[in-house]
């Protein structure tokens, strides 16, 4: 199959798209022709979904001739925050019966 | 644009190993049925000139070619890809030497593949290119995308691209995108699984999809 890793296409998208979060997943098992791929950057403003998305195809051009199984999610800062916030929303409920109020996720989490 | 006559062998072999396909013309000045197809030829060559190059010998000056393609009668014209005579027309019938350069000047790569991926992205108001079909999806990706679109009951057509290689390396590049399916509202690409999920859960997929 492909010879792509995860940390290989992460790498090559934070240097690519100046992506400030990048998460590529192997759904393939280890052998690589699957991947499903989060990335937040500043390059995806004012774009439009396709625009977003073909940025995202060019940036691996090469690569995507090799794996065949490819979902992208792709988000500016604000986009991602949001998101961020709603996943959060709903995970953190369960933990903060304690009432510490809902812990948001940072970045780096 | 006048069609230029063989001088020598050596010429004539690099016309007809040429990339574009190559119109022979044999021919004989005496005869006065060669100059109606030649005038023919004229004709087509001012509109299939880029696609195919269009030229005359004189038969009887180049005995071993003539036999070589049997040519027993002028004119008679011989079609050459790369080389090899790919097919014919003896004696005058303009209709018919017309029908196959157009054919032949189609056939080659690039302008009439893109024509008809022109066409089968337009061939409905929401048309998919995915793996298989809507009754037999043959990839998870494309099945998904079936029942999203499905599920919002508006009428679509698919083609699948597992039988039509030609089509399925031809539309990466002429729709710059390299995975399918593909979505295409009138012709535009609305893009793949991922872009109409997101659009679903922003409730904007009806409205794309409706162009």
């Amino acid at each position: 199959m492909s010879k792509y890793t995860s940390k290989y296409l992460e790498e090559k998208l934070a240097d690519k798209l100046g992506a400030q979060y990048v998460n590529a997943i192997d759904e393939s098992d280890g052998c690589g022709g699957k991947f499903s791929v989060t990335i937040v950057s500043e390059a995806f403003r004012g774009k439009t979904l396709l625009q977003k998305h073909r940025l995202v195809n060019s940036a691996l051009a090469e690569e995507l001739k090799e794996i065949h199984a490819f979902s992208q999610k792709s988000y500016t800062p604000e986009e991602w925050e949001k998101e961020e916030l709603e996943s959060a929303g709903f995970g953190v409920q369960a933990t903060t019966a304690g009432g510490e109020g809902l812990r948001i996720k940072t970045l780096e989490d | 644009m006048s069609i230029a006559s063989v001088k020598s062998e050596d010429e004539y072999n690099t016309l007809i190993n040429a990339e574009k396909t190559t119109v022979v013309l044999f021919t004989a000045d005496w005869a006065e049925q060669c100059k109606h197809v030649q005038d023919a030829l004229e004709e087509l060559a001012k509109f299939l000139g880029n696609k195919l190059q269009f030229v005359s010998i004189a038969a009887e000056n180049f005995p071993e070619i003539s036999m070589k393609h049997q040519i027993e009668a002028v004119p008679t014209i011989i079609f050459f890809t790369k080389g090899t005579a790919v097919d014919r027309v003896d004696g005058v019938n303009v209709a018919e030497i017309t029908a196959k350069c157009k054919k032949l000047g189609g056939s080659v790569a690039g302008e009439s593949l893109e024509e008809r991926l022109k066409a089968l992205t337009n061939k409905a108001d929401l048309m998919v290119f995915m793996k298989g079909d809507r009754n037999a999806p043959r990839c998870g990706f494309s099945r998904q995308l079936i029942e999203i679109l499905n599920a919002t009951s508006l009428p679509y057509e698919t083609f699948d691209i597992l039988n039509d290689e030609e089509v399925r390396q031809g539309l990466k590049t002429y729709s710059d995108w390299p995975t399918y399916p593909q979505v295409y509202v009138k012709g535009e690409l609305i893009g793949g699984l991922d872009i109409i999920k997101e659009l679903k859960a922003n409730n904007e997929l009806e409205i794309a999809l409706k162009g």
